[in-house]
């Protein structure tokens, strides 16, 4: 067993109009290279920064708080200096910590800072695009408290859920990311640098891991120093060859005046915040009796959370928590899509969850509607009426067609007597072909079985 | 809105601007004050201008020519900054004075040489071409600002923008006979001013009008967002200040020339006339040359940190590795001054060495303030010489250090951020000028001396 | 002021001094430092802001605060067009860089 000490630093960007010292658009995705610029963004001579995004500095106090950090009266901008091609200024304005000690679970949060994002180099290419550059990011630093990549994909979990139901970061792809710091029984720390998804802290953080091993298991040292992950392969290169650590010459910006942060600001913000998962996952195990694994499961996303506790309302908590989290969350996923950006509404899913728990619809009926509801948005009814896909209560037509299929198949019935289960789901899938898939596979399944037996 | 009409009311804003044309026809083949004549825009914009005035619509700065130092951005115009490094890097937007320049009807005639990045005290610094002092041209016109100096002294304009650090307007302004002006930090917005020293440096005026010296502060003075440092500044001071108490700082009488000083002296027993004069003396004027050579050092490693040749100037080697590509094109354009005190700064801020210097010199600086602070709460101005010396001659050799010890009258000014201004003695620069020291935005009241 | 210490210096602020260049910058810092170094002799009265390890200030105001209200501006193409014809080299609309570290 290898002792693993992991910290993160995570960067996230912070939900803004314009750019954290200018009011340049932070829409940097959605226009071509170098289009979001101004004198200041692109450090032109003589520019200056503008005052700093009073937005972009609560969103960061509610991040503070929503991570039970003690929020300082006080904070400075510095220039934190090194020579980058995305870097403007040849130095990144990052601030002194604003929110520490606080913690997300067992880990614990050091302290919470903003800074700007510099713009984007792609080195392989060698091209440069400083739309980005500007945009506010706040960095959290955690303690070295998580022991695992798991640890690690938890922690982020939970980050990338209290984001979402603060509505204070962009969310786009590549809008947050991570540097890792990671060592093994108790030897030299490595950081990891570059990236650019909470998936990828996992994927570097057990590449990383396994080849520190190895370099132990082959008598070596693990050199002190900083690497680069890379996406494609999920791996680890050597980014800087000295061990020598940069000296950033950190120095308070003279043009930015120190940020005084009045703790009754701090506190009316805390007045706005909404519940937050780990409450509501609580909650909503105790006031609906449903397991804490599923809870969990929903409170991800605060919109999915919503519609359980209104769709359990009115049906079986625990058979709404299995739904959602099964064939929902398997849609949304398929399609990449948070709940909110569905489009789809807790009236619609109630009716189509009621309509499969009624056994109007079969499994398979009841997943094709849902897969049409994303498109058409109309009541699952209707869709599943248009679609036909509303189960047969034609009984006649049911045993019609069990019969021919017991008759037409006799060698899988063959085999499934002589203990072959995927010779009789076989027949049951022809069967429900035949009904156009508007029959329950179990009360199908049942059938079969009965027709077997009395055919004896 | 009151029409102000320019000072020199007889005649139009195109005849005006043709004396200043003719001016620099005439002697800047030698005086080398600018580095761009923007004749035709100038002319284009006195028309447009002489029109506005017969309209009535007139701005306050009407008709008035003005020069710009080329640290200061103007649109679609090269700011070199007297550097290699920028050389051939065109503005993409105007300095805030500028715009506010423009707005109040000023013709901006061109751009005026310097010490490289402002980065001298004599002009002989400027990559690009030395600039002669017009009232004796084997003479040096002061520095950093040397062709804002030089082109009001010529004639060229009626009053220049120069950025004063440690001295810069002042000195220049005194070198070549003029009126010059450095506001308090924060009355003038810096946005569109390349960076020497964020906290020390401030935009300031030339002129050898001072009537019209006041009227160019007033129309660029005033905050702006887009300079956080401004916030207090206001377009017209709200101060009723007076002067009773001129105070005179025995320190800023060491080291000067014996002939400087007994002119200087001479004015201030005339001042004695309307005023209480006294002696006070302010300990720290010892040390200002040091404190101001770190501080200002410090700041300008981190100002320059932006030219690594990729989005503007001198062009980094693209086929080089990132570390080479960028050491390589800094130093192939900048100067040794520039090298120099980008050395030092670096030096005096890394980790390991920043106790035994930087911090030294923030404490120190801390230290001036309030002993100035502490002394002006008995005195409403300082006063005493502007510069130690007269001008001296082209290579006359100076080493760095006898270079910075000229500032030394100069600089407590921006290490406490207040306002002061230089006037010239008598019609001869040999004589020198006296400097007024004033309190935190009582600009105004320097003028009424 | 040894060479090496001059050479470090000289890597952090990214310039490419010849070896005879550095040795001329150690001497010259030198001279300037030992001039700069009274600084170290002043020593702030008990009284003094500066007494205390904050009180050294690199700001020139007491200012407190500089917040912007979240507005946007969209940015002017013929701006944005002047910035990357300032480019030193770019490709498109993208700026072009060096395709390695060291």
């Amino acid at each position: 067993m290898v002792n693993v000490v992991i910290g993160l630093e995570v960067h996230v960007q912070l939900k803004t109009k314009s750019k954290i010292f200018c009011s340049c658009p932070t829409n940097y995705r959605d226009v071509e290279p170098n289009e979001n610029l101004c004198p200041t963004c692109t450090a032109q001579p003589g520019s200056k920064p503008f005052g700093l995004n009073k937005t972009a500095l609560d969103n960061l106090l509610k991040i503070a708080l929503a991570l039970n950090c003690k929020v300082k009266d006080s904070s400075v901008i510095q220039r934190k200096h090194y020579l980058y091609p995305d870097l403007p200024s040849g130095y990144q304005r990052t601030s002194k910590p604003i929110g520490i000690e606080g913690n997300l679970g067992k880990i614990r949060i050091r302290e919470v800072h903003i800074e700007e994002d510099p713009g984007r180099y792609e080195l392989r290419e060698g091209t440069v695009d400083y739309n980005r550059a500007g945009i506010p990011l706040i960095e959290i630093v955690t303690e070295p408290d998580m022991r695992s990549p798991d640890d690690a994909r938890e922690f982020l979990d939970e980050l990338a859920a209290i984001l979402g139901y603060l509505d204070v970061a962009r969310g786009e792809p590549g809008s947050m990311r991570a540097d890792a710091n990671v060592s093994i029984d108790g030897g030299t720390r490595v950081e990891v640098k570059n990236i650019n998804s909470f998936s990828g802290v996992v994927a570097a953080l057990a590449y990383e891991i396994v080849r520190q091993q190895n370099v132990l298991r082959r008598g070596g040292k693990v050199i002190m120093e900083t690497r680069h992950f890379e996406e494609a392969t999920g791996s680890t290169t050597t980014l800087r060859k000295k061990e020598t650590e940069e000296d950033y010459r950190y120095m308070p910006d003279p043009d930015v005046p120190p940020i005084t942060i009045k703790q009754s600001h701090v506190t009316e913000l805390g007045k706005t915040m909404p519940e937050l998962p780990r409450a509501k996952s609580a909650r909503l195990s105790k006031d609906f009796g449903i397991r804490s694994e599923d809870a969990w499961i929903l409170v991800a996303e605060v919109e999915i959370a919503d519609l359980f506790e209104k769709m359990a309302k009115k049906a079986a908590p625990q058979k709404v928590a299995l739904w959602i989290r099964g064939p929902l969350k398997k849609q949304l996923n398929y399609r990449e899509l948070t709940m909110r950006q569905s489009g789809l509404n807790e009236e619609w899913l109630s009716e189509l969850f009621d309509m499969f728990e009624t056994a109007e619809l079969s499994d398979k009926a009841m997943e094709q509607t849902l897969i049409a509801l994303f498109d058409m948005k109309r009541s699952p009814r209707k869709i599943a009426t248009e679609l036909d896909l509303l189960m047969t209560k034609d009984t006649k037509e049911i045993d019609r067609v069990i019969e021919a299929v017991v008759n037409e198949n006799p060698k899988s019935i063959e085999d499934y007597k002589a203990g072959n289960e995927k010779a009789l789901n076989f027949v049951i899938g022809n069967a429900i072909k035949l009904l156009k898939g508007k029959a329950d596979s179990k009360l199908v399944r049942e059938l079969i079985l009965k027709r077997i037996k009395e055919k004896k | 809105m009151a029409i102000k009409k320019p000072h020199a009311a007889s005649v139009s804003a195109e005849e005006n601007l043709h004396r200043k044309l003719d001016m620099i026809d005439k002697r800047d083949a030698e005086v080398k004050a600018f580095i761009e004549v923007y004749r035709e825009e100038a002319l284009k914009s006195a028309k447009e201008v002489d029109k506005r005035i017969k309209d009535g619509k007139a701005g306050p700065l009407a008709g008035l020519v003005v020069a710009v130092k080329n640290n200061i951005a103007v649109k679609g115009k090269r700011l070199t900054c007297a550097s290699k490094m920028l050389e051939n890097h065109h503005a993409v937007y105007n300095a805030t004075v500028v715009e506010k320049l423009i707005a109040a009807d000023a013709i901006i005639i061109g751009s005026v040489n310097l010490d490289e990045y402002a980065c001298g005290v004599d002009g002989t610094y400027s990559a690009l071409q030395r600039t002669r002092n017009p009232l004796d041209l084997e003479r040096v016109p002061g520095g950093s600002s040397a062709g804002s100096g030089a082109s009001v002294a010529a004639g060229m304009c009626d009053a220049a923008l120069g950025s004063d650090t440690g001295g810069s307007v002042r000195c220049p302004a005194a070198f070549c006979n003029a009126y010059g002006l450095k506001p308090t930090y924060g009355a003038v917005s810096r946005y569109g001013l390349a960076d020497l020293a964020m906290s020390l440096d401030q935009i300031g005026v030339i002129s050898k009008d001072k009537t019209i010296m006041k009227r160019v502060f007033d129309a660029i003075r005033g905050p702006d967002p887009r300079d956080q440092t401004t916030q207090l500044a206001e377009n017209v001071s709200k101060k009723a200040a007076e002067v009773k108490v001129i105070g005179v700082p025995k320190e800023f009488f060491e080291g000067v020339d014996k002939h400087i000083a007994a002119g200087v002296r001479k004015r201030i027993k005339e001042l004695e006339k309307n005023y209480e004069v006294r002696e006070v003396s302010i300990p720290t004027l010892r040390y200002t040359v040091p404190i101001y050579q770190l501080t200002m050092a410090a700041e300008f490693s981190s100002a320059m940190q932006k030219y690594d040749g990729l989005r503007y100037g001198f062009p980094a080697d693209r086929n080089e590795d990132l570390y080479t590509s960028f050491a390589k094109a800094r130093d192939a354009s900048l100067g040794k001054e520039i090298k120099r005190r980008i050395m030092v700064g670096t030096y005096i801020t890394m980790k390991e060495f920043k106790d035994a210097w930087y911090s030294h010199a923030l404490k120190a600086r801390e230290v001036m303030k309030e002993e100035f602070a502490s002394v002006m709460k008995d005195v409403d101005v300082l006063a005493g010489p502007a510069m130690p010396t007269p001008p001296w001659k082209f290579g006359e050799e100076m080493t760095p250090l006898e270079m910075y010890a000229a500032d030394m009258l100069t600089i407590a000014a921006n290490l406490t951020g207040t306002p002061a201004i230089v006037e010239p003695l008598s019609s001869d620069f040999k004589d020198g000028a006296i400097q007024f020291y004033g309190r935190h935005f009582e600009d105004d009241v320097l003028f009424r001396i | 002021m040894d060479i090496e210490t001059v050479r470090r210096i000289s890597e952090v602020a990214r310039l490419h001094l010849t070896e005879d260049e550095l040795k001329q910058l150690a001497s010259e810092m030198d001279e300037l430092l030992g001039h700069f170094k009274s600084v170290q002799d002043i020593k702030p009265p008990k009284s003094s802001h500066a007494a205390g390890t904050a009180g050294s200030s690199h700001y020139m105001h007491d200012l407190k605060n500089s917040m912007r209200d979240d507005t946007m501006v969209a940015c002017d193409p013929k701006v944005t067009e002047a910035i990357r014809k300032e480019f030193t080299k770019s490709e498109g609309k993208h700026l072009t860089a060096p395709k390695s570290i060291k």
